[in-house]
């Protein structure tokens, strides 16, 4: 997952007057315009969950997607619903911020161990620009209606071992252990792998993802895949093949809040066909190809866990005051289409919009399909203003489907 | 089991010398390969016993290195290779506020770039003064 903070709110210098023409679906930027409020939300069936797009925890949040997951400790009545954790589908396994889980919760959460020496596991997770250090626990979890009993959960910043591993800090730099960094109270990764590290960490005791922890120390271990964080939904009795995540298009590109449903299962249920769907597989790193405006990006990636398109390095002026975003003087469109490992292609045009002007015309919104910023040269991470008025299917990996074995993605028009 | 205690002492680094890598690459239990000679810099490049976490090391004529890249699993250790200048990049990190993911670290003397997501992380790390004239940044890499 990514994520990129907007500053919406204290951007004191004023609009240049916009060239016009050119754009498509851009916002107005005529300060004071209605903005259609989200509709309720839909009704959920039983292999369904509703997710939401809002303020999230700090009230800043934009486009970031959620769900709440209730945690219990195994066998237990010693139970909490945690809200505002984000659908991740860039990652696998379920992670939740130990501060937002009550002490006494956490505190009844049994160790999951390592197998050769029965100590404690902790995981560093590693992101683009640090890492999540923390213990791995047991915990019975409920989503929706699906209950999973004593899946592998990672309890982020909960500091329960001595220290942070050195190497752990080296590869990484800085720590990212709170609601505040994730601008959520944990992570659902559903992503196409069935656990977060798989065979590599079963194979590698150098693997510097998983530790084993004494009272002093903590050194990286060989962890078994069943012993791994799970992705959850490949833990389900049933609908365990993949999921579909379905978002409402928003009006005119903004919306404050916006209601939609993640569905467990690829054509298992009435609910969950896929349709005349283009199945598009990707590579062991869960990459595929984009070619937008005629550039070609090997190594793109479907993420609802970041919140804009990010790509490219110098496509569009920076906006001022937060240049991790663009800011073109008017939309642009851009024609893009993804191709699988298959060779099958599906369109998956995008507008980019300028980020300033929107969030200064719209101060109260959390959704807005045009937000794009830099990236890296070969890859399109396509975030989640991308499923915006889309279902997208996430099969994963090795998992049996009516349109073949995960991992593959498809995009349903809704 | 592998045990990580305290980071070694710096050997080769962003800004030092290629004479120190193998002493590097034994530090980081990576393996070091026969330098590739591109006339205008040699670039040196190590790979972890998994195969799967790569660092390459770009040095200038005279053997300094001027520039560094990773793509991998995993991201290889940083703090050793950027030596010097890891606090500078942490600190450019950090000076990023509630900044999720940023990609880019800039400064006057040191330039990141960088893409990742669990299981694939890759990145540039580079000196732009000390980049010899003539290699184009699509070179780095």
């Amino acid at each position: 997952m990514m994520r990129r903070w907007m500053i919406v709110a204290g951007l004191s210098f004023l609009l240049a007057a916009c060239g016009g023409g050119g754009s498509n679906n851009a916002p107005p930027s005529s300060l004071g315009s209605a903005i259609t409020p989200g509709s309720a939300p839909p009704p959920v069936a039983a292999n369904q969950v509703g997710v939401i797009v809002d303020a999230g925890p700090s009230g800043t949040s934009v486009n970031q997607i959620y769900v709440s997951v209730t945690v219990c400790a195994p066998n237990t009545g010693n139970c909490q619903t945690i809200d505002h954790v984000l659908v991740d589908t860039g990652s696998s396994g379920l992670r939740l911020i130990a501060s937002a889980v009550n002490a006494s919760l956490v505190g009844a959460l049994p160790a999951v161990t390592d197998a050769a020496g029965g100590n404690p596991l902790g995981e560093c997770l590693p992101f683009v620009n640090g890492y999540s250090w923390g213990p791995v626990r047991s915990a019975d979890v409920t989503i929706g209606q699906e209950k999973l009993s004593g899946i592998a959960v990672q309890i982020i910043g909960l500091g329960s071992f001595n220290a942070t591993p050195s190497g752990c800090a080296s590869n990484n730099g800085q720590a990212m252990n709170t609601v505040a960094s994730f601008g959520a109270n944990g992570i659902l990764g559903i992503g196409v792998w069935a656990q977060d590290c798989g065979q590599y960490c079963a194979n590698f005791s150098t693997n510097p993802q998983y530790y084993a922890c004494t009272s002093t120390t903590c050194s990286t271990t060989k962890v078994p895949v069943d012993s791994q964080v799970w992705n959850p939904v490949a833990l389900m009795s049933s609908d365990n093949n993949g999921s579909l995540l379905t978002l409402p298009a928003t009006t005119n590109g903004v919306a404050t809040v916006l209601n939609g449903t993640l569905t467990f299962g690829i054509g298992t249920q009435s609910n969950n066909g896929l349709g005349s769907a283009t199945i598009l597989t990707v590579d062991s790193n869960g990459e595929l190809s984009a070619n937008v405006a005629g550039t070609i990006y090997p190594y793109s990636f479907l993420d609802s866990g970041s919140n804009a398109y990010f790509y490219g390095s110098n496509l569009f002026p920076l906006c001022t005051g937060q240049t991790y975003f663009y800011c073109p003087s008017s939309a642009t469109s851009q024609p893009a289409t993804l191709t699988g490992v298959n060779g099958n292609t599906a369109t998956a045009d995008f507008i980019v919009g300028n980020a300033n002007q929107t969030f200064n015309a719209y101060p109260g919104i959390h959704a807005y399909d045009q937000l794009a910023g830099p990236g890296w040269n070969g890859t399109v991470d396509l975030g989640l203003p991308f499923f915006y008025g889309k279902t997208v299917a996430t099969a994963i990996a090795g998992r049996s489907t009516p349109a073949g074995n995960g991992p593959w993605l498809a995009i349903l028009t809704n | 089991m592998a045990l990580f205690g305290s980071a070694g002492p710096v050997m080769a680094q962003l800004g030092g010398d290629e004479s120190a890598l193998p002493a590097e690459a034994a530090n980081a239990k990576m393996t070091l390969l026969p330098a590739v000679d591109h006339a205008r810099y040699k670039v040196h490049e190590m790979v972890d016993g998994t195969g799967q976490i790569r660092l390459r090391q770009f040095a200038d004529p005279k053997g300094k290195i001027f520039a560094i890249a990773w793509d991998g699993r995993f991201k290889p250790d940083l703090s050793q290779a950027m030596g010097l200048y890891f606090d500078e990049y942490k600190k450019a990190l950090a000076d990023g506020g509630r900044v999720r993911s940023r990609h880019d670290v800039a400064s006057s003397d040191l330039v990141v770039r960088q893409f990742g997501h669990m299981r694939h992380f890759m990145g540039v790390a580079y000196l732009p003064a000390r980049i010899p004239a003539d290699v184009g940044m699509d070179e780095i890499k």
